[in-house]
């Protein structure tokens, strides 16, 4: 089967394409154009459309116990947590084609992934989440070398089947547990006696040992405290070079100034973001409206619960290696607090130079659903738009953010980058997230137009691995009666499997489940088949 | 076979040993009676249409037509691994049916409290390894048998290489005077209390906690002096739990008594570190809940009405649609604890079921099926809801899962709704509906290594 898609212009960052051509599809890959003596199966006329790479959102909250302990918290709140098969369906009919679940905690991927494979059309794949799990934090107290423990997390990666690691308040989760209930970057932790600064250091180098593609994930110490920002830059310069991902960093640039004590960081760590080229971003841009934050960082999410909106949270201790805290939020543009939230994320956005270093998310659901993509889009491409949006937000907020003074428009070719070509690169996805061909044939045509957010909410044509799914911002009603499987994508670094001893002793001692069962056979979850293995270089250290 | 997972409770135990002889299976490392009755028992029985044999295929259609012809059929029971609880939750959207599980007034009650305050709560092996103190409603073994040796009294913690000292202080009537005792017979605080006292129990302790003034003394029959001493002893632990079985809380405003546990948890928490814990999960309970939220975005109790989801705790309550005849047709799935369907007067029940279930009359159709972790493969949701356990084929039975009858009741119902896919789509040709479920469960059928 081959179908071509005709005359649209490409806009193709990753390969530095940005003109009209065609683009053929077969067997679900994007090929050469065969010749003229091959006749398509089917023809798109893409004639006057932009034609893009399927959108990879590589920090969305789409599965696992938190999402569904969010959904009970909130049984009123209808569309703010979307089942499993709306998430596919939203997601696809918007042009998207794979999304990461960004805190999949140990303990729990097993059920994250039952529940991942309900999610249809699209492309998945989670992040284990480490640095607050005991095991790690005995193996840093022993000072054992660094090999050990990249052979520790190497094996975590595989036993839960990740394809990133991320690190939520490094060791604040742990230190919660022993009712601490704010931890500096280097301050001791309680009995561990480890600071965050070392645990993420630990991390970020485990990975580079491993040669896993995307950097460590990094949630930062003290979310959502003015003043935050020094936390953050010392975060920045605590990685000393190694690639790390500093994720939903809007929550993470907030200062301590003016009369409410709070204030906008977001040029300090712009500076110093464009400065360290071993840093690459994501915002989690706050949009206004009613949503339930979900996160691993107890510590944080129990302080910040005094806030919620309805009054009402969950916190959970969890299993020796993470937590969850569930807190209902409610941003109001006519607050000061929300409104310079929302501000600080965009000036986030236009301060930071390089495209290639930074990922567009709203940190699904925490800054506010992934549905407001194609508004958040219009806000960084119109300059009039976002003028305007900005006389609507809370006055003090508007006088205390410079985002009236920043002129920068982003370009297609950069929310191109920002929304699939970057993720892609951070994620070590050869084959997605560009149009070159041998790539998965995921596409989406965009019917250009002055409204950018009426452009990207509602593409023409949606391809999943070759196949038509959506057009005009709708699932096809044949895919919505039997709607295809997406993969799930991992990476399984080589390692010396001897620290699964200590691990199967560390079961049998502490916890209720031998390792045996703790970790996940391919046979067990989906078949083996739709698992895409990505590849890890090693490092020689 | 060594290290066997068990199904059969909340406490999902994977150390269990399980000697096979033939089809016939018995634990001998527990005196656990969940396990010992969940493993026993007969590996085979005949369908039954109206108490008379039948062959499977004749019990199927059976059983679909009765689903498709039903204007308010109930799926209840609900006690299956997670794709059969799936593959039910898919055929219950389909045919508009409504959805509970067995366990629905345990899940209500605790559901009700959650999504009115929330609450601050532990998986178990958090619980394990940090508890300094546990204050329990009822001896936890109640709900899981084997909770005081597999949680609260290992040989070591994380935080000291020696068995723990905890205190124990458990509320009820009807406790055992050992109940609760360390392995050093260090014995528990017992504290007698009506059952039905516990909401103003509950209410009291939440209230002393957060400072107030307990007038009516004593507060649910326990002097107000003594809830306070327990108070305080919460607040001076350093890692405090609370534990209650919302299934024993079969009592009026049993919600709100959950409800001040968690402003309970509340109070204490803005101090010290204490944490909840709802005890339960038999027959996958958290399992049913767990993937009725993630696939509708909705709780048990709820109703399909023209494929969207309704949840409302009391109105889908299957017992009061029994009851007020509100139900034309009960599917009762059954899987894990040979429990009967309950005796619904004048409604075809439909009763996918363990053979040995003990009917008190004969369904309309009985299609007898495999355990998960006996008879075939699949996963249960722990009572914590977060550890989601594998469980593994003990043996050959030929007893079919709740998923491959669901999913030969859904084709049927299809065909028989539909007479143009009936035509297209042959149960089990490539573009059936059956396929396509089968399609996401092929790892299941593969494998399984009888022991």
């Amino acid at each position: 089967m081959l179908t071509l898609l005709k005359g649209g212009r490409v806009v193709d960052p990753a390969n530095d394409v940005d003109a009209v051509r065609d683009v053929l599809i077969r067997d679900g890959r994007i090929v050469d154009d065969p010749g003229p003596g091959a006749r398509p199966d089917a023809t798109y006329d893409a004639t006057g459309m932009v034609v893009m790479a399927g959108g990879i959102d590589l920090h969305s909250h789409i599965a696992g116990g938190k999402m569904n302990l969010a959904r009970a918290l909130t049984p009123e709140m209808r569309g703010v947590i979307p089942p499993a098969a709306e998430v596919g369906l939203k997601y696809a009919a918007m042009g998207y084609t794979m999304a990461v679940e960004p805190a999949m905690v140990p303990s729990n991927a097993r059920q994250a992934h039952l529940e991942m494979a309900d999610i249809p059309i699209i492309d998945r794949g989670a992040y284990a989440m480490l640095g607050n799990d005991d095991f790690l934090l005995r193996l840093m107290l022993a000072r054992r070398d660094h090999r050990a423990i990249a052979d520790y997390v190497g094996t975590m990666m595989a036993a839960t089947r990740a394809l990133g690691v991320k690190v939520v308040n490094p060791g604040g989760i742990s230190a919660f547990k022993f009712n601490t209930r704010k931890l500096e970057l280097d301050e001791a932790g309680p009995f561990y006696g480890q600071t965050p600064r070392a645990v993420l250091h630990t991390l970020a180098r485990a990975l580079q040992t491993l040669g896993v593609p995307h950097p460590l994930h990094v949630h930062c110490s003290n979310l959502g405290i003015p003043g935050n920002v020094d936390t953050t830059l010392g975060t920045i310069a605590g990685a000393e070079g190694l690639p790390v991902h500093l994720t939903h960093l809007q929550f993470h640039s907030y200062g301590a100034e003016g009369d409410r004590k709070f204030s906008s960081a977001a040029s300090r760590i712009a500076e110093a973001v464009n400065a360290a080229k071993n840093v690459s971003i994501d915002v989690g841009q706050v949009m206004f409206g009613q949503t339930v934050t979900a996160s691993a960082d107890t510590m944080a999410q129990y302080r910040n619960s005094r806030f919620a909106r309805p009054a009402k949270f969950v916190c959970m201790d969890i299993e020796c290696d993470g937590g969850c805290g569930l807190v209902p939020f409610r941003y109001r543009s006519r607050d000061f607090v929300n409104a310079l939230q929302w501000a600080i994320g965009l000036e986030l956005f236009l301060l930071v130079d390089d495209p290639w270093r930074v990922a567009l998310t709203t940190d699904h659901p925490n800054g506010g659903v992934f549905t407001s993509y194609p508004r958040l889009i219009r806000l960084l491409m119109d300059k009039s738009f976002r003028d305007d949006a900005l006389q609507q937000i809370e006055p003090h907020a508007r006088a205390a953010t410079q985002l009236g003074a920043i002129k920068r428009e982003y370009t297609l070719r950069e929310i191109a980058i920002l929304t699939r070509a970057g993720p892609a690169r951070l994620l070590g996805l050869k084959d997605r997230g560009h149009l070159a061909p041998g790539a998965a044939a995921d596409i989406t045509v965009y019917r250009p137009g002055d409204d950018a957010e009426a452009m990207f909410a509602a593409p023409a044509l949606v391809f999943k691995d070759g196949g038509l799914v959506a057009r005009d911002g709708k699932v096809l009603d044949d895919v919505l009666a039997e709607p295809p499987r997406g993969a799930t994508h991992v990476v399984r670094p080589d390692r010396d499997r001897a620290i699964e001893r200590e691990l199967r002793d560390w079961h049998d001692r502490h916890m209720l489940l031998s390792f045996d069962r703790f970790a996940l056979r391919d046979d067990e979850v989906g078949s083996q088949d739709r698992l895409v293995l990505h590849p890890c270089r090693p490092r020689a250290m | 076979m060594e290290n066997a997972a068990c199904p059969f409770c909340g406490l999902g135990c994977d150390d269990l040993r399980v000697e096979r002889n033939g089809t016939a299976l018995a634990v001998t490392s527990t005196d656990c009676p969940l396990a010992r009755a969940g493993f026993g028992g007969d590996a085979a029985a005949a369908a039954a249409i109206d108490g008379r044999p039948a062959v499977l295929d004749a019990a199927v259609d059976r059983a679909a037509s009765i689903l498709a012809g039903a204007r308010a059929p109930v799926v209840h029971g609900l006690a299956a691994d997670i794709d059969g609880q799936r593959a039910a939750i898919a055929l219950a959207r389909r045919i508009g049916a409504a959805v509970d599980h067995q366990g629905g007034d345990a899940l209500a009650r605790n559901l009700s409290a959650l999504g009115d305050g929330g609450w601050i709560t532990a998986s178990l092996a958090e619980i394990r390894n940090r508890a300094d103190l546990i204050v329990s409603f009822g001896d936890p073994a109640d709900a899981m048998p084997r909770f005081w040796q597999r949680v609260m009294w290992p040989d070591a913690t994380l935080i000291a290489d020696e068995p723990p000292a905890r205190d124990v202080v458990l509320i009820g009537d009807g406790i055992g005077p050992r109940a609760g005792a360390s392995p050093q017979a260090r014995a528990a605080a017992i504290v007698p209390m009506a059952r039905d006292a516990m909401p103003a129990v509950a209410a009291a302790l939440s209230a002393l906690a957060r400072g107030g003034k307990v007038f009516a003394d004593p507060a649910g029959g326990i002097p107000v002096a003594m809830l306070a001493r327990i108070v305080e002893r919460l607040g001076a632990a350093r890692y405090g739990v609370i534990a209650w079985n919302a299934a024993a809380m079969d009592f009026p405003q049993a919600d709100l008594a959950v409800a001040a546990l968690a402003e309970l948890l509340h109070a204490l928490n803005r101090t010290t570190r204490t944490v909840g814990l709802p005890l339960g999960g038999a027959g996958n309970a958290l399992g049913a809940q767990a993937t009725s939220l993630w696939s509708t975005g909705q709780a048990p109790r709820l109703r399909f009405v023209d494929g969207e989801p309704r949840r409302d705790a009391q109105l889908w309550s299957a017992a009061r649609m029994i009851a007020a005849g509100e139900c034309d047709a009960l599917l009762w799935i059954d899987a894990l604890s040979r429990r009967p369907p309950p005796i619904a007067p004048g409604i075809p029940v439909i009763a996918l079921a363990r053979p040995g279930t003990d009917f008190a009359s004969p369904p309309a159709v009985f299609i007898p099926v495999g355990a998960p972790g006996v008879d075939h493969q699949g996963h249960v949701l722990r009572g914590d809801a977060i550890v989601a356990l594998r469980l593994d084929k003990l043996r050959d039975s030929n007893l079919p899962a709740v998923v491959e009858v669901m999913e030969r009741i859904l084709s049927a119902v299809m065909a028989g709704l539909d007479p143009a896919i009936h035509a297209d789509q042959s149960p089990g040709g490539a573009g059936s509906v059956d396929a396509r479920l089968k399609a996401g469960h092929d790892g299941d059928k593969k494998q399984g290594t009888p022991c």
